[in-house]
């Protein structure tokens, strides 16, 4: 058949008249973005080069000093390790956990529908009610764990788990994990019902076997949905300093402080703004580069979309 | 058989596979313990692990102090003791009645500001659309350190320490973006040929959005909504720094329950358990509802 | 009045991606005209820029002479029928007709006296209070209709309405819709990929291919006189056989040539053909245009093809035989009770004086317009 002629254009081409709707419609949640987001996070990035301090009325311009005397002290790098472990321990272990629930939910049983609605309570609550919770759970004197561990003599005398240097960070790590493996599971779940049953079916037929159904259907078919909760866990749980400063506000020591619950804790007790921005900006491009590590990872090994 | 009595056994019914019925109830047992072990009992303990905290506390918290020093919380005869005292010497009724307008005003303004936003993302193609986009995916990113600072700073220049607009605004740092992304979600979900039907039946192209597009994302909306209140009720760190004082919210008032020497635990807990009800009833009667609609844009995307 | 014309209308995506190249196209108050054609050859976007939804990239639209380049969709007096329907889900269907007229601020008599008419119409009746979820796709499509009818527009425009229906549905539809312009007499502009629905609904067809008009005319002309090898490979179920070869003018006539196969051509088409410059053709040959040798008559018995027959595809009324010829494949149309032995030779004659002679680089008909004895027309009765 011949080809039609298409490569000619119209002599002349009118242009589209500006439309200004579309703008006109985003601007007021642009401009109120700028103005309580973006305006505060520039003044940020302003008040660290600066020696601010609430209760000082003269400040000067310092450059990076903020920077240098962070960068020079123990709690910095400690916080900093902790917040690696934080982030490194928690997102895959709610990940996993969540990943083990969501398969339970997906079977077909009958009380499958209340399972799927109690499931979600760890993470529907306050996470300052969470903290004080698990604080009274983890009570060295009082609470439940320690006097359930002693009755079957798992331990010869109360641990304070949240005053022990050694254990304070996992036994918070394990309360994160409580609280956030709902929301992996519901994710999961949502994706694992996307996945059309024909493609069991269709495995099923080719001789796949459980291991095999799980590997070559359902973990491709869930591929963009852990792609992005995990995304949003990451970003999440790395930014959760309440319960951290509910439980033990950094404590024993240093040995839970991470780097916002640092940042935050200098401006909320030593009001040390300057000092505290210059570590939340820190902490800030910390937590882009393992975003951006992350998904270059994610598009190293074939990419989500 | 009426008078049938034979010295012979009656030979089991046939079941329709052709299998003794026996046989069959056996394998239908066996398949039930298989069940039991692989799906019931995995299933319960996760529930049971989701739950026990939760329920300690209220357990802990219908119990009288000397019970709980005495750790018979179990056995113990139920008080309410705790919670009188939260509503009467405390004002705990205050405290949830502000959180309540706060969150009453977040909502209100995550929706608003982000409905003909959402409609421009999702309806038109403009120069620097996708950048926009970006940026309101980005801002999510940003800590809540990094912005708690300024924010207390601009606040008290403009002297709204201690209002509930102070925590209104500060909330709205995430709840507009938020928003912003689940309404473009849902008005993506929403045929085009509906504006266009609505376009040629005479609606302007605004007249589209508010007689066509909102109706149609009506359940969006309200899970939206439903989702930036209970946030907004749960939050603490912005509650705590810009309104400690007179106003504060529910969860600021729950933690200063902790006293300076001695935590009333029983008091903390009543305090723990009130101050979760809302979020805790809302998602568990609208949460098909709500998490249809915020996992609808990650399992799509 | 509805008169609706096209002059020199393009759409240019990005500056570069034609989608739509110069068309033109009169539409006469009161037409039904059908635009057909593959997808993504343009049809679609034209009747949207014809209702405001598409930006013209240039030239220039005007209905009853008005020209409605800047004018939106909701000031040109346009009506339009959507493939999804595009019932407002959150209105009953009452709601869903009405909504047009409630948004021109129109009196609620007159309102419920359109309403009335359009129910007529239909059949709507017992719909009224329903939503449109719980409506089978056939009612659906109707209120679609009904939506369009009760706005009273100057021009109808229909994107592939009755794509999603079933095919007894479809076919059913069909007639409605032929009723209902006869019964109001809009003009009406109907787009649709099935040539079926083309050549049955259509006053005028224009068939279009990569964004350019490739012919207009009536369902007869079209099937009959197709103006190149495109819209006779289009047109036709199944479509005119083209059969690439050589066109030998020596000796005054014209003879094609494919390998074995040889074609003379009727003394008054080779008189057409340009007297040189065409060396490669399609010669075009409906499956009704062979008949077996021993019924063929006296004059086509001058060109004997022996072919394979391979499958049969029995339709009731016709059984189409696809045959092979050396390289070449193609299809006849055979009485079933007469059906040839497969893998056996068979002989053939092609009937010429029904056949058409396209330029193979062009793809231009050469011997259009030529009215010869027995070329039958597809309107037969």
């Amino acid at each position: 058949m011949p080809e039609p002629a298409l490569s000619e254009l119209p002599p002349s081409i009118r242009a589209r008249r500006f439309d200004a709707l579309p703008y006109v419609l985003v601007s007021p949640a642009v401009i109120a973005t700028l103005a309580v987001v973006f305006y505060p996070m520039a003044t940020a990035i302003v008040m660290s080069l600066y020696d601010y301090v609430v209760w000082r009325s003269k400040t000067n311009f310092i450059w990076f000093d903020n920077y240098l005397a962070a960068l020079g002290t123990d709690i910095f790098w400690t916080s900093f390790k902790n917040t690696l472990i934080w982030i490194g321990v928690t997102v895959p272990l709610q990940f996993l956990l969540g990943l083990a629930t969501a398969l339970l939910m997906n079977q077909k049983f009958a009380w499958r529908w209340l399972a799927r609605m109690l499931i979600i309570i760890p993470w529907a609550l306050p996470s300052v009610v969470i903290g004080l919770m698990w604080r009274w759970i983890y009570d060295a004197n009082y609470g439940i764990l320690n006097d359930f561990l002693l009755r079957f003599q798992l331990i010869r005398e109360g641990v304070p788990w949240l005053a022990t240097t050694d254990t304070a960070l996992y036994s918070i790590i394990f309360v994160l994990v409580w609280q956030g493996f709902p929301f992996f599971a519901i994710m999961l779940l949502a994706g694992l019902q996307s996945i059309p049953g024909s493609l069991y079916e269709a495995a099923e037929v080719d001789g796949a076997g459980v291991w095999g159904k799980f590997r070559h259907v359902t973990l491709p078919g869930l591929k963009s949905v852990i792609v992005t909760a995990v995304l949003l866990r990451l970003i999440w749980v790395g930014n959760a300093v309440d319960i951290i400063y509910v439980m033990t506000e950094g404590g024993p020591g240093t040995a839970t402080s991470t780097l916002p619950l640092y940042a935050f804790v200098q401006s909320r007790k030593i009001l040390k703004f300057g000092y505290a921005s210059a570590i939340a900006v820190m902490f800030t491009l910390m937590l882009l580069t393992l975003v951006i590590m992350y998904l270059r990872r994610i598009d190293d090994k074939g990419g989500s979309r | 058989m009426p008078g049938g009595r034979s010295d012979k056994p009656i030979p089991p019914p046939i079941a329709a596979g052709g299998v003794p019925a026996g046989l069959e109830w056996n394998r239908e047992k066996t398949r039930f313990r298989r069940r039991l072990l692989i799906v019931h009992i995995p299933m319960a303990l996760v529930v049971v692990f989701a739950l026990a905290p939760y329920s300690w506390m209220f357990m802990t918290s219908i119990v009288t102090a000397e019970d709980i020093l005495k750790l018979n919380i179990i056995g113990a005869t139920p008080t309410l003791d705790h919670y009188i005292r939260l509503f009467s010497r405390i004002n705990f009724l205050s405290n949830m009645i502000n959180s309540f307008l706060v969150a009453c005003g977040v909502m209100a303004a995550g929706l608003t500001l982000s409905i003909t936003a959402a409609y421009s993302f999702s309806r038109f193609r403009f120069l620097g659309r996708a950048y926009l986009m970006k940026q309101f995916l980005v801002v999510n990113m940003f800590p809540i350190v990094l912005l708690i600072i300024p924010l207390f700073i601009i606040m008290r220049k403009a002297g709204l320490i201690d209002t509930y607009l102070a925590v209104i605004i500060s909330h709205s740092t995430f709840a507009i973006p938020f928003s912003t992304w689940m309404m473009t979600g849902y008005m993506d979900a929403i045929p085009r040929d509906l504006d266009e039907a609505a376009l040629i039946d005479g609606c302007s192209r605004l007249g589209t959005l508010f007689r066509v597009l909102l109706p149609l994302c009506m359940p969006g909306i309200v899970a939206t909504g439903i989702y930036l209140f209970i946030t907004s009720w749960n939050e603490y760190l912005y509650a705590s720094t810009l309104a400690g004082g007179e106003m504060k919210t529910i969860t600021v008032a729950i933690q200063s329950l902790i006293g300076e020497y001695v935590i009333e635990w029983g008091l903390l807990t009543a305090g723990g358990f009130v101050g979760s009800l809302p979020a805790t009833i809302l998602f568990l009667f609208l949460q098909r509802r709500l998490v249809g609609g915020l996992t609808q844009g990650a399992v799509k995307g | 009045m509805g008169k609706v014309s096209l002059s020199k209308v393009w759409k240019v995506y990005d500056g570069k991606i034609v989608a739509v190249s110069d068309v033109n196209l009169e539409i006469r108050d009161g037409e039904f005209m059908v635009l057909v054609g593959p997808s993504g050859c343009g049809k679609s976007t034209t009747l949207r820029m014809i209702a405001g939804l598409e930006h013209i990239s240039s030239g220039e639209i005007a209905i009853d002479d008005v020209v409605v380049n800047d004018i939106p969709p909701r000031n040109r007096d346009i009506a339009m029928v959507f493939q999804s329907y595009a019932l407002y889900p959150h209105m009953s269907v009452r709601e869903n007709l009405s909504f047009g007229l409630v948004m021109r601020k129109m009196a609620a008599e007159e309102i419920g006296r359109r309403l009335a008419r359009a129910v007529d119409i239909l059949g709507l009746g017992d719909l009224l209070a329903r939503q449109p979820k719980a409506l089978s796709g056939g009612q659906r499509q109707r209120v679609a209709m009904g939506r369009a009818i009760v706005r009273d527009p100057k021009v109808f425009l229909f994107d592939e309405p009755l794509s999603n229906l079933d095919a007894r549905m479809r076919v059913e539809m069909r007639k409605e819709i032929i009723k209902l312009h006869r019964r109001i007499g809009t003009t009406m502009i109907y787009v649709t990929h099935d040539q079926v629905e083309a050549m049955t609904l259509g006053d005028r067809i224009c068939v279009m291919e990569s964004g350019v008009i490739r012919q207009i005319g009536t369902p007869g002309e079209v099937f009959d006189n197709p103006e190149n090898a495109f819209v006779a490979g289009f047109i036709g179920t199944p479509p005119m056989n083209l059969l690439e070869g050589g066109l030998d003018r020596s000796g005054g006539g014209g003879v094609f040539r494919d390998g074995d196969l040889a074609a003379t051509l009727p003394p008054a088409m080779a008189g057409m053909l340009p007297p040189a410059g065409v060396e490669r053709v399609f010669l075009g040959l409906r499956p009704k245009s062979f008949v077996f040798r021993k019924k063929a008559p006296a004059d086509a018995l001058r060109d004997v093809w022996t072919v394979m027959p391979e499958v049969a595809e029995m339709l009731g009324e016709e059984s189409l035989v696809h045959v092979r010829a050396g390289r070449r494949r193609f299809v006849i149309s055979v009485d079933p009770h007469d059906l040839p032995e497969m893998d056996r030779p068979l002989e053939i004659c092609p009937l010429m004086n029904r056949a058409h002679i396209f330029d193979s680089r062009s793809g231009r008909n050469l011997s259009r317009g030529l009215v010869l004895p027995g070329r039958h027309s597809m309107r037969r009765i």
